[in-house]
C-alpha cells in the first residue's frame, strides 16, 4: 500500500509538471502581451514606452527563461504578483479560494444529499413512475447550458418575481452579524442552485446505476433469503455497499464542477477562482493563470490519489502492488 | 440481440428518433427555412412570435426560425465532426497504448491524466485565444484536442484485455503485421466503447460550444450557431425574452436526445459497461 | 423573505438595508428631534468593470469614476466643459504673467489654493506636486504614458517658506499647459509614499496604496471587497463644501445584463460608463420610472478605418463609394432610435472645433456604382464586382468580437456593400487582441471598426498626421492607422500643435476635418453618448460626456432627497 502510494505521487508529480509545461507554453502563445493591452487604450504611449515596459516586465526573455523564472520562484514559494492587480497572486487566490469554496460546498452539499437521495429511490424502484421521472431529470439537468439556466432564474427570480439578487456576494454595507450571513446565503441562492442543477443530474445516474448493480447482488438474496426485512437489507446492506464507490466519485467529480464554477461565476459575479481564472486568461495575467491552473490541477491530481486510497480501503477486492 | 436490446430501451430510441430528426431538418434547412437566414429587416426588429415569424425577429429583424434552422446546420456538424474525430483520435490513441504497452502506454496515458487533470474550460480558453478567428473549424479543433482522453481510456481498457484472447494471440502467431493484427481483430472489438463516447461527445461539443460562445470565444457572427444565437439572447433578454427561448430549447433537446441514444447504445452494446460509472 | 408589501409598486420598493437605514434614522429623529446633522443618505453605482488598482498606474478608464470622488482634480472640465480651477488659485495665461514663453521654451507657474488636506489630515502643498512629478519621471517607475512629461523639464518649488507656489518648466511649446501642472489632474501624498518610492521606484506600483489610497478629494476611502464593492465616504474637510451624500459605493457587476436586472430591481442607483447600450436605456425607462437616464453629447468617434495600403482603397472613388452604399442614417435610426447622430468629420458637434459644413455622404447607392465603374471595376457574373485584373473584390472588416452593436453594423453593411457589388468578410478578435494588436501595428486588410475617444485638449497629431503612420521599422509609433498620407493635413496638423491660441487652433481644425471628409481616409459613422443612469431622487447629477469626468465628478453637490 505505501509502495503504491509512494509511486502514485511520484506520477503525480510528474503529470503536474508537464501540465505546467504545456500550460505555459500554451499562455505564452496567445496572441496580443499585456504591455500592448496596458497600451492600447492610451494614444500618447510612444514605441520606448513600450519598450521599456517589456523589460519591465520581463517578456522579452525566451519562453524557455520564463519559464525557468517562474519554476524557481513557485518552489521557492513565491507565486508572482498579478500584474493586474497589482498585488501578490497568492493574496488574490486566497480571497477568492473563500468565496468559491462557499459556492461550491453549498452546491455540493445541495446535489449530492439530493442527487444520491433521488438516485437510490429511483433504483429501489425500479420502472417506477417515479424512477422514470428523476431518470428524465437527472438528463435534463445534464443537457441545459449552465449560462443559460443562469439567465433563466435571474430572469424568474429576480426580475419576474424580485425575491432574489441578481448577482454580487452580499449587500455593501449590511450590519456584521446575523444580516450577514443571511445576506449571504440569499446571495448564493441562484448561483448554488444553478450550479447545483448539473451536479444532481449527475449524482442520481452515478447513485441509481450503483445502486441497482448492489440490489442485484448474491449476498442481498442471501440477506433476504435469510428473513431479513426488506427496508433492513436496504438500509444495512445495499445503501452501505452502493454509497462506497459513489465517495470516491466525489474525488473525481471536482475538474468538471470548476468546469461549471466558471461559467456560474461569470453569470452571477460570484467573486471566486472562477472568475478570476477567466479574467487572468482574457487579460493576459499569466502568473494568476498559471497559479489557478496549476492550483486546480493539484487540487484535482490529489483527489484522484485519494480516490484510489479510498477505493482500496473500502473495496478489500482491490489489492495494489 | 444488440438491436433488441437496444429497442427495449424506449428513450434511446426516442432519442434516436429526434436527433435524427433534428439532423434533417438542419440538412434540409434551404427549403424549410421560410426566409433567408441572413435577410435583415430594420424596420421589423424584435417582432415577438406571430403568424408572419413563428419564432419572432431578432436585433436586426431576421426571422430566429429560419437562422435557427441554419444554426442547426453548425451546431450539429461540429456536434458531428468532433464526435468522429474523438472517436478516432480515441481509437488510435487508446489501441496505440493499450496494444504495444511500455513507453508508447506510459506516455499516452500521462498525457491524458495531464489534460484530465485541470478543467476543461480554462483550456478551451486559452486554446480559443490562440487559434484565431471565430471560425467553426477553431471550435472542431478545441473539442477534439481535448476531447478524445475519454475514449482513449475505455479503449485502452477493453484492447489490454483483448490482446490475452485466443484469437489475438492466434493471429500474432501465426506472423499477421502489428498493425494488421490492432485494426483486424483488436479495435472491431473495442470499438463499442467507442461509439458509444463519441455519441455522448455530440452532446458534449454542442454544450461546450454554447459556454464558449457565452464567453465571447465561440463561433463568431455572422455564422449563425446556436451557442452564439443564444449568447447574444441573452444581452435582450429583458427586450426579447423569446431570443433566448428558442435556441436554449434546440441545445437542450439536441443534447438530451444524444444523451439518451449514448446511453441506450451502451446498455445494448456491451451489457458490461452498463455498471460501469460514466 | 419579502418585507414588502405586495402593494407597492415595483419602482418603488427600497432595498432592505436602505429601509432599515430608513429606520434607523426615523428612530435618530425622534429621539433627538434638534439635531441638525444631516441624514445620512448613500449612492449605489453599478459599474460592469472593476479596476486593477487606483491612482497612477491603473489601465482600466473604470478606475477614473472612483477617482472622481476621492482625489481632488487641479482644474476639471465641467458640464459645459470649462475647466474650473478647483485645487488652484487660477488657471495661468500668457496674459496675467504667470504663463511666459521663452523661445521655444514655457514657464507656467501655479499658485495652489490653500485649505486642501490629505484624507489623513496632513496639507496638500507643492511639495506633493514635486514629489508626483520626480516619480512619473523616473524611468524606472513603470508608468505607461510619459507624453506630455517628457515635454516637461522639470517642477520646482522656488521659495521653500511658500510651499503653494508651484513652477513647471516647459522644454517645448504646449498649448494645454494651463490645463494642469504636467499632464497629471491628480497628485499624490509625498508623506506616505516616499519612502517606498526611494526605496524601490521600480516597485512602486505594487505599494499596498494604490489598493487604499489615502487621497484628497471629496470622499474618503473605506474598503474595498474584490470582486464586490468598493464604499467611499464624505470627507467633510473638503473645502467646498461637506458632501451631502454621505456614502457611495460602487458596484461591480460585470455582467451587463446582470446590471441591467439590477438597475430593475432597484439593487443599484445608478450606473456609469457606457454600462448600457441604447436598447438597455429604453429598457430601464420602460421598466422603472424611478431612475433617469441621462444621454449626454460627448466626443467618441466610432467610425471604420480604411487601409490605404490595399490597392483597391487607396482610390479616393472606393472609398467615397462606399460611403454612399452604407446607409447610416437608417442605421442609426433602427439601432440608437436616433439618438446617436450620424459622422461626417471626426470632432462631435460639442467640440468648439466642429466644423458642420463638411462633405456628407448620403445614401446613395446608385452614386456608389458609378463611382466604382468609374474607379475601373465590373460586374461579375455572380453580382460582385471584379477589378481591372479580374480579381473578385472581397473586402475583409475587422472589429471587436462580442461587441453586439459594432457586430450588428457589420452585418448591415455586408448587405448593403454585397447591393453596390462588394462583398464584406467579417473576422472579428477579442477587443484585446483587435485594439491591442490588430489596430495598432495595422494587421487589417482593408477595414477596421472602432471608436476614438476625444477631449476638448485633443488635437489627434498622433492620428491624422503622415509621420504617425506606424510601422515595423518606427516600431509601430502613431496612430495614423489608415496609413493616410496629405500634404495639406500634415501642413495644417503641424501648425495645429505649436499655435497657443485658441480661436486660430479650432480654425486650421475647420480646414482639417473638411479634408477628412473629402478624402474619407475612415468612414466616420456616428457620435456615441455617453449614456448613464442615475435615481431621480438623486439631484444636481449633471454628467459631462468627457471621459475621465465621470457621473460622480460633482458628487459633493448632490443631494438625495428620498433618504
Amino acid at each position: 500500500m505505501w509502495r503504491f502510494l509512494v509511486r502514485r505521487l511520484g506520477q503525480s508529480l510528474v503529470v503536474l509538471a508537464g501540465l505546467s509545461v504545456l500550460l505555459f507554453a500554451l499562455l505564452a502563445a496567445t496572441p496580443g502581451d499585456p504591455v500592448e493591452l496596458l497600451t492600447s487604450s492610451l494614444p500618447d504611449v510612444q514605441p520606448e514606452d513600450v519598450a521599456r515596459l517589456r523589460s519591465y516586465y520581463g517578456l522579452d526573455d525566451p519562453v524557455q527563461l520564463r519559464y525557468a523564472k517562474w519554476l524557481r520562484a513557485v518552489l521557492s514559494g513565491d507565486l508572482g504578483y498579478s500584474r493586474t492587480y497589482g498585488r501578490p497572486v497568492i493574496e488574490l487566490i486566497g480571497q477568492r479560494l473563500v468565496n468559491t469554496l462557499q459556492l461550491l460546498s453549498a452546491a455540493f452539499l445541495l446535489a449530492f444529499g439530493a442527487g444520491v437521495a433521488i438516485g437510490m429511490y429511483s433504483a429501489l424502484h425500479q420502472y417506477s413512475f417515479w424512477d422514470y421521472t428523476a431518470t428524465l431529470f437527472s438528463f435534463i439537468g445534464l443537457a441545459m447550458p449552465v449560462f443559460w439556466q443562469g439567465i433563466v432564474f435571474i430572469l424568474v427570480f429576480s426580475v419576474w418575481l424580485p425575491w432574489l439578487p441578481a448577482g454580487g456576494m452580499l449587500t455593501p454595507g449590511i450590519a456584521p452579524g446575523i444580516p450577514a450571513l443571511i445576506d449571504r446565503l440569499v446571495h448564493l441562492a441562484l448561483p448554488t442552485l444553478v450550479l447545483a442543477t448539473v451536479g444532481m443530474a449527475a449524482w442520481v445516474r452515478y447513485s441509481r446505476s450503483s445502486m441497482l448493480e448492489v440490489v442485484g447482488q448474491d449476498y442481498l438474496r442471501t440477506a433476504r433469503a435469510k428473513g431479513l426485512p426488506e427496508r433492513l437489507v436496504t438500509r444495512r446492506h445495499a445503501l452501505r455497499n452502493a454509497l462506497l464507490p459513489i465517495v470516491t466519485l466525489v474525488a473525481l467529480s471536482v475538474p468538471a464542477v470548476l468546469d461549471g464554477a466558471v461559467v456560474t461565476e461569470t453569470v452571477f459575479s460570484w467573486p471566486g477562482m472562477g472568475l478570476l481564472l477567466f479574467q487572468a486568461v482574457i487579460g493576459h495575467d499569466y502568473a494568476v493563470a498559471m497559479a489557478v491552473l496549476m492550483f486546480l490541477a493539484l487540487a484535482t491530481v490529489l483527489a484522484n490519489v485519494l480516490a484510489d486510497v479510498a477505493y482500496a480501503l473500502v473495496d478489500p477486492r482491490i489489492r495494489y502492488q | 440481440m444488440t438491436w433488441r436490446r437496444f429497442r427495449r430501451h424506449r428513450l434511446a430510441l426516442t432519442g434516436g428518433a429526434v436527433a435524427l430528426a433534428l439532423t434533417l431538418a438542419a440538412v434540409a434547412a434551404p427549403i424549410l427555412a421560410p426566409y433567408p437566414p441572413e435577410r435583415i429587416d430594420l424596420a421589423s426588429r424584435w417582432v415577438p412570435p406571430s403568424r408572419g415569424h413563428w419564432l419572432g425577429t431578432d436585433e436586426l429583424g431576421r426571422d430566429v426560425l429560419s437562422r435557427l434552422l441554419y444554426a442547426g446546420r453548425v451546431s450539429l456538424a461540429v456536434g458531428y465532426v468532433v464526435a468522429i474525430g474523438v472517436g478516432l483520435v480515441g481509437a488510435a490513441a487508446g489501441a496505440a497504448a493499450g496494444y504495444y504497452g511500455r513507453t508508447v502506454d506510459t506516455v499516452l496515458m500521462r498525457l491524458v491524466d495531464v489534460l484530465l487533470s485541470v478543467p476543461a474550460l480554462p483550456l478551451y480558453l486559452i486554446l480559443a485565444a490562440i487559434i484565431p478567428g471565430g471560425g467553426v473549424l477553431r471550435i472542431i479543433l478545441i473539442f477534439t484536442a481535448f476531447g478524445w482522453t475519454g475514449a482513449a481510456r475505455l479503449v485502452r481498457g477493453q484492447v489490454l484485455a483483448l490482446r490475452q484472447q485466443d484469437f489475438v494471440v492466434a493471429a500474432r502467431a501465426s506472423g499477421a503485421s502489428e498493425l494488421r493484427v490492432i485494426a483486424r481483430h483488436v479495435l472491431p472489438n473495442a470499438l463499442a466503447p467507442v461509439i458509444v463516447a463519441a455519441t455522448l461527445a455530440v452532446g458534449g461539443a454542442i454544450l461546450g460550444e454554447s459556454a464558449l460562445s457565452y464567453l465571447g470565444l465561440g463561433i463568431a457572427p455572422p455564422t449563425a450557431s446556436w451557442g452564439n444565437m443564444l449568447q447574444r439572447a441573452q444581452e435582450y433578454v429583458f427586450t426579447a425574452a423569446w431570443l433566448a427561448v428558442a435556441p436554449g430549447v434546440f441545445i437542450f433537446v439536441t443534447v438530451l436526445s444524444f444523451n439518451f441514444l449514448g446511453d441506450g447504445l451502451r446498455d445494448a452494446l456491451d451489457p458490461r459497461l452498463r455498471t460501469t460509472r460514466r | 423573505m419579502r418585507w414588502i408589501p405586495a402593494s407597492v409598486p415595483h419602482g418603488a420598493e427600497m432595498r432592505r438595508p436602505a429601509r432599515a437605514l430608513v429606520i434607523l434614522v426615523c428612530l435618530a429623529a425622534l429621539t433627538a428631534p434638534a439635531a441638525g446633522a444631516p441624514a445620512a443618505s448613500q449612492v449605489v453605482i453599478g459599474l460592469a468593470q472593476e479596476p486593477d488598482t487606483l491612482g497612477e498606474f491603473t489601465i482600466m478608464a473604470v478606475a477614473s469614476v472612483i477617482h472622481n470622488v476621492l482625489w481632488g482634480y487641479v482644474a476639471p472640465f465641467n458640464d459645459k466643459w470649462q475647466r474650473q480651477p478647483v485645487m488652484v488659485e487660477k488657471l495661468p495665461t500668457i496674459k496675467d504673467g504667470d504663463w511666459v514663453l521663452a523661445g521655444t521654451k514655457m514657464r507656467v507657474t501655479w499658485k495652489l489654493r490653500r485649505g486642501f488636506t490629505w484624507h489623513d489630515g496632513a496639507p496638500v502643498t507643492a511639495l506633493d506636486y514635486r514629489f508626483t512629478y520626480g516619480m512619473l519621471r523616473n524611468p524606472r517607475v513603470p508608468q505607461v504614458s510619459r507624453f506630455i512629461l517628457r515635454k516637461v523639464d522639470n517642477v520646482l518649488v522656488p521659495n521653500p517658506g511658500d510651499p503653494y507656489t508651484l513652477v513647471v518648466q516647459w522644454n517645448e511649446r504646449w498649448p494645454f499647459a494651463s490645463s494642469d501642472p504636467f499632464g497629471s489632474q491628480i497628485v499624490y501624498p509625498r508623506h506616505l509614499l516616499e519612502v517606498a518610492y526611494l526605496r524601490d521606484p521600480s516597485k512602486i506600483n505594487t505599494n499596498a496604496y494604490w489598493r487604499a489610497p489615502v487621497a484628497n478629494g471629496p470622499y474618503k476611502f473605506v474598503e474595498w471587497l474584490p470582486g464586490s464593492h468598493l464604499t467611499v465616504e464624505a470627507d467633510d474637510r473638503w473645502p467646498l463644501g461637506a458632501p451631502k451624500v454621505r456614502r457611495i459605493i460602487f458596484r461591480f457587476i460585470l455582467d451587463s445584463t446582470v446590471l441591467l436586472a439590477n438597475q430593475l430591481a432597484n439593487s443599484v442607483d445608478g450606473t456609469e460608463i457606457n454600462n448600457f447600450g441604447i436598447t438597455e436605456m429604453v429598457e430601464v425607462e420602460r421598466r422603472n420610472p424611478a431612475i433617469a437616464t441621462y444621454y449626454t453629447e460627448a466626443l467618441i468617434w466610432e467610425r471604420i478605418d480604411f487601409n490605404l495600403d490595399d490597392p483597391w482603397l487607396r482610390d479616393r472613388r472606393v472609398r467615397q463609394a462606399i460611403a454612399y452604399a452604407v446607409d447610416r442614417e437608417a442605421i442609426v435610426r433602427a439601432l440608437f432610435a436616433g439618438k446617436q447622430p450620424v459622422a461626417h468629420s471626426w470632432l462631435a458637434p460639442r467640440h468648439p472645433a466642429y466644423n458642420p459644413n463638411v462633405r456628407k455622404y448620403a445614401y446613395d447607392p446608385a452614386r456608389a456604382r458609378a463611382l466604382l465603374a468609374e474607379a475601373g471595376f465590373a460586374p461579375g457574373s455572380d453580382g460582385i464586382l471584379r477589378d481591372g485584373g479580374g480579381k473578385r473584390v472581397e473586402m475583409t472588416i475587422m472589429t471587436t468580437a462580442g461587441n453586439s452593436v459594432r457586430e450588428q453594423i457589420e452585418q448591415i453593411m455586408r448587405e448593403q456593400l454585397r447591393a453596390v457589388g462588394i462583398d464584406l468578410r467579417i473576422d472579428n478578435r477579442p477587443a484585446s487582441v483587435f485594439l491591442g494588436t490588430v489596430a495598432p501595428r495595422r494587421q487589417f486588410p482593408h477595414l477596421a471598426m472602432y471608436a476614438s475617444l476625444f477631449t476638448p485638449d485633443s488635437l489627434s497629431f498622433d492620428r491624422f498626421h503622415s509621420s504617425q503612420i506606424p510601422s515595423p521599422a518606427n516600431n509601430y509609433e502613431g496612430n495614423n492607422r489608415t496609413g493616410w498620407r496629405n500634404a495639406e493635413n500634415d501642413r495644417l496638423m503641424e501648425q495645429v500643435i505649436g499655435e497657443l491660441d485658441a480661436a486660430k487652433r479650432n480654425a486650421l481644425l475647420r480646414r482639417q476635418q473638411e479634408i477628412v471628409a473629402e478624402e474619407v481616409p475612415s468612414l466616420s459613422l456616428y457620435f456615441r453618448q455617453s449614456l448613464t443612469t442615475m435615481r431621480r431622487s438623486v439631484q444636481n447629477v449633471r454628467p459631462t460626456g468627457l471621459s475621465a469626468y465621470y457621473l460622480p465628478w460633482n458628487a459633493w453637490e448632490w443631494v438625495r432627497t428620498d433618504q
